[in-house]
């Protein structure tokens, strides 16, 4: 019987590339987990500017709702609550604000509609705001809050705002 | 050859370790300051509707209010216009403040709030 001579030349390049290999998918995965936590960061800070844009949206439309409350209050309140209420629903569609500058790179609008509590002889100036993203390629409705305007009659005045509700889409 | 090649392959094996690690510090930086931003802006909007010391006061009528605010060692904050004493806001309009932190590394991030009066 005789034995075919086996030669070992080149074995050592099959091992080479073989480690490359290796080696190589284990270099991009690295690589490819450090790029995909910072976009993950990118992604993560874009929410957040868009979360205080519209917040700052709210309390800027909020503030500019103040004066206007006195408007929708301006009735006799000789039938209260009817007179006022009317008032309050037909003229506190405070409708849409006006664009805010943009804010973090966003753009906000917000509109607002009255959302009256009744109770035995009086009503709460209740108001919904909704902060619309207007350049935000999804989830457009970021901010939805109730407010209670606390109108004061005889001085014809909101003393305070109290936040009822206030509601974050991400 | 063969050794060319591995030596080659090692170096970017342990050029990658590398750059993970210091990639790791810059995550953890990066959502640190995320953390820090979000922290200062709370606080202040908190300060301003402070009912006992900032500009939530019934009577007297607050004229000023302060946020005080201290980030984890390396990080700094700032605002602008500062908050330390400011002039609480009309009740008709909102004050924009622009918050800055600035990271370990020297390198900031920026975020724009509007506080208000209740």
């Amino acid at each position: 019987m005789t034995r075919v001579a086996r030669d070992d030349r080149g074995a050592a390049l099959v091992f080479a590339i073989v480690f490359m290999v290796v080696i190589g998918a284990l270099v991009g995965a690295s690589l490819s987990m450090i790029a995909s936590g910072l976009n993950n960061r990118t992604t993560l800070d874009a929410v957040r500017d868009r979360q205080y844009a519209a917040d700052a949206g709210v309390e800027a439309a909020i503030a500019d709702a103040r004066p206007h409350v006195t408007t929708w209050a301006n009735a006799s309140y000789d039938a209260p609550p009817l007179d006022a209420i009317q008032t309050f629903l037909t003229s506190a569609q405070c409708g849409t604000f006006p664009a805010r500058p943009r804010l973090n790179n966003v753009d906000i609008q917000v509109t607002c509609s009255p959302a009256p509590a009744l109770h035995t002889g009086y009503f709460e100036f209740n108001v919904i705001f909704s902060a619309v993203c207007t350049n935000c390629p999804s989830t457009p409705l970021i901010v939805r809050a109730q407010v209670n305007f606390d109108f004061d009659v005889p001085s014809r005045t909101v003393k305070s705002t109290y936040v009822q509700s206030w509601s974050v889409n991400t | 050859m063969a050794l060319i090649v591995i030596g080659l392959v090692v170096s970017a094996y342990f050029a990658t370790f590398s750059t993970q690690s210091s990639g790791s510090t810059a995550q953890r930086n990066l959502v640190s300051a995320d953390a820090v931003l979000r922290n200062y802006a709370e606080t202040i909007k908190s300060a301003v509707r402070d009912a006992v010391n900032g500009c939530g006061r019934a009577n007297p009528p607050p004229t000023t209010f302060t946020a005080n605010f201290t980030p984890p060692q390396g990080f700094a904050v700032s605002s602008s216009p500062s908050v330390i004493g400011q002039a609480c806001p009309a009740v008709t309009t909102a004050q924009p403040e622009q918050l800055t932190v600035v990271l370990p590394n020297g390198t900031s991030r920026s975020l724009d709030i509007d506080v208000r009066t209740p």
